[in-house]
């Protein structure tokens, strides 16, 4: 039911992020400083920024990056995690400790250090975002993806199944991947949740995207020394920011098994 | 006990190294020359040969293991290198800052703790009732949201609406408390998240109901049956929630504009002063590895369950 509404919210806030940009008659980059820091009025819904940006269409144009963004970097991971965590829970042996192994090591480091690290030094980009979230963010899915596909590798119906002789691609299409899957979409929703949040912190430090790309990390960051006399930079992405986490976080919630 | 010292020990030992080679190789991934790089702080465009003299004299015309192992020395022996920008030696900028972060982080622990145990006791027997569901939802939209975003609507609402507190920096015995309630409550999200399960699980074991069967009161079966069952996984969200904190830091204290570690790193990374950038991962991850370590040690201190694993 909660999880219902999660999400028909995001679904609500990815349409106004795709849509608000192509409809509205501004540029969400383009200044024009006569029109700086304008209150909310008819023509500018919700305002104009210090640049003369009108704040509606920006903060949908950010929220399109920001999500494009994570959802980017979330199908990197779950796709590697997913192959990785399926080969080490079918063939076991070098390829399970190799696996065990690299998630011992990954699980102890701190992702948002390292990641404000790596891409605190390359030059900032798209590229850049991905190359700092993949290579610790996919191990989640890759654990989860193990257990799920050993647990249904040694199910009784996919033992029957590999009795009366079914091949392996078959296995894994009609036997294991449908049990497999669901435990996939899980982790997924919640690596979801936590790069949206990675994600904008790293605009939000100053080290995502080169402006004028922007997400609502980055755009809170350019309104926090406007905070005292125009907060409403800064409230509106970061409430659209709230709004779209907390939708995603009710999902992730809904989705795990209840105490 | 001994084997599952000396495995979590060789697991330690291995994550450490690993993180080291992940800062080392920082300085390879890095575009550009760390040499050239620092020649040109002055201004001017450096001629090759000051360049090549410049390698030479850092070591950087050595192989890159020779150069690992060389940094890896240096930092065992507690040198950090210089900084691109000032020449100033990177470990006592470290140290100079390293207590606000502490005090920010330290302050958030209690705040998060608090926060996590009043309400955790609060709705451990009555799972069901409308409190325990809106702390449990309120959780999980802390949990969804950045820390960063929290903190913005409380400045706005708290500093700039209510005049309250101030907006930033660390002037005054006022001054942590916006930080600190930002960053424990996402601490306090990570802890109720993780224990919520645990003290539902606790208070459905046979020997809790009894207690409340023979009549105790209730605070009396939650603090002293159901907590006790609790605890040993209290101490391994508390080891994440800690190094949660620390890591976190950084975001809060570059909103907050607090002169800790983490602001000294959002301005090095802006000057693109790469040993001042390493020295901050090299010392945060390290403490967020050894707090996960440590409590993962007392929980198998205290739990023989766990040592079998």
């Amino acid at each position: 039911m909660r999880g219902r509404a999660g999400v028909v919210l995001l679904v609500a806030v990815g349409l106004a992020c795709l849509v608000v940009p192509l409809v509205s008659p501004y540029d969400p980059h383009l200044p024009d400083l006569r029109r700086a820091l304008l209150p909310p009025d008819p023509e500018h819904w919700l305002g104009t920024d210090q640049l003369g940006r009108d704040l509606l269409t920006r903060t949908a144009a950010a929220g399109r990056t920001s999500l494009l963004v994570a959802l980017a970097v979330t199908t990197l991971t779950t796709a590697v995690g997913a192959v990785s965590g399926a080969v080490a829970g079918l063939a076991g042996g070098v390829a399970e400790r190799l696996l065990r192994l690299s998630a011992t090591v990954a699980l102890a480091l701190p992702g948002l250090t390292l990641a404000l690290a790596l891409a605190g030094v390359l030059s900032p980009g798209y590229g850049t975002v991905l190359t700092a979230l993949v290579p610790l963010g996919w191990v989640n899915c890759a654990l989860v993806t193990r257990t799920a596909t050993r647990q249904a590798a040694s199910a009784d119906h996919v033992l029957a199944a590999r009795a009366i002789g079914a091949s392996m691609p078959h296995l894994l299409r009609r036997a294991i991947g449908p049990h497999v899957a669901g435990a996939v979409l899980t982790v997924a929703t919640a690596d979801l949740s936590r790069t949206l949040i990675a994600v904008t912190s790293l605009s939000f430090l100053g080290v995502g995207l080169p402006p004028p790309q922007t997400d609502w990390g980055g755009m809170v960051s350019e309104a926090t020394a406007l905070l005292v006399t125009a907060p409403r930079l800064a409230v509106v992405p970061a409430l659209a920011l709230a709004v779209t986490g907390v939708a995603l976080a009710v999902v992730v919630d809904a989705r795990r098994p209840g105490p | 006990m001994t084997t599952v010292l000396l495995r979590r020990g060789a697991e330690l030992l291995f994550a450490l190294l690993a993180l080291s080679l992940l800062v080392f190789l920082l300085t390879a991934l890095a575009p550009g020359d760390p040499a050239e790089e620092l020649l040109r702080r002055g201004g001017v465009q450096p001629s090759p040969e000051s360049v090549a003299a410049l390698r030479a004299e850092l070591g950087l015309d050595r192989p890159l293991f020779a150069r690992y192992l060389g940094w890896l020395g240096d930092v065992l022996r507690g040198d950090l290198g210089r900084s691109y920008a000032d020449r100033s030696p990177v470990a006592a900028e470290i140290a100079r800052r390293l207590p606000a972060t502490l005090h920010l982080a330290g302050v958030a622990a209690l705040v998060a703790a608090g926060l996590a145990v009043l309400v955790s006791l609060a709705t451990a027997l009555r799972p069901r009732s409308r409190l325990a569901r809106a702390v449990a939802l309120a959780a999980v939209a802390v949990s969804g949201v950045p820390p960063y975003v929290v903190g913005i609507l409380l400045i706005s609402l708290v500093a700039v609406a209510l005049r309250a507190l101030p907006t930033g920096g660390a002037d005054g015995p006022g001054a942590v408390v916006l930080p600190a309630v930002t960053l424990g409550l996402a601490g306090a999200a990570t802890l109720l998240r993780l224990l919520r399960a645990d003290l539902g699980h606790a208070v459905r074991t046979p020997f809790v109901r009894l207690a409340t069967a023979k009549g105790l009161r209730r605070r009396r079966v939650v603090v002293v049956h159901a907590l006790r069952v609790a605890a040993p996984n209290a101490v391994t969200a508390a080891g994440v929630m800690l190094a949660e904190l620390v890591t976190g830091a950084v975001v809060v204290e570059t909103l907050f504009s607090w002169p800790g570690v983490g602001q000294l790193a959002v301005t090095a990374i802006r000057q693109r002063d790469l040993p001042v950038v390493q020295a901050y991962v090299l010392v945060t991850a390290t403490a967020a590895v050894l707090a996960l370590a440590l409590a993962e040690l007392c929980v198998a201190a205290c739990d023989p369950r766990a040592r079998r694993r």
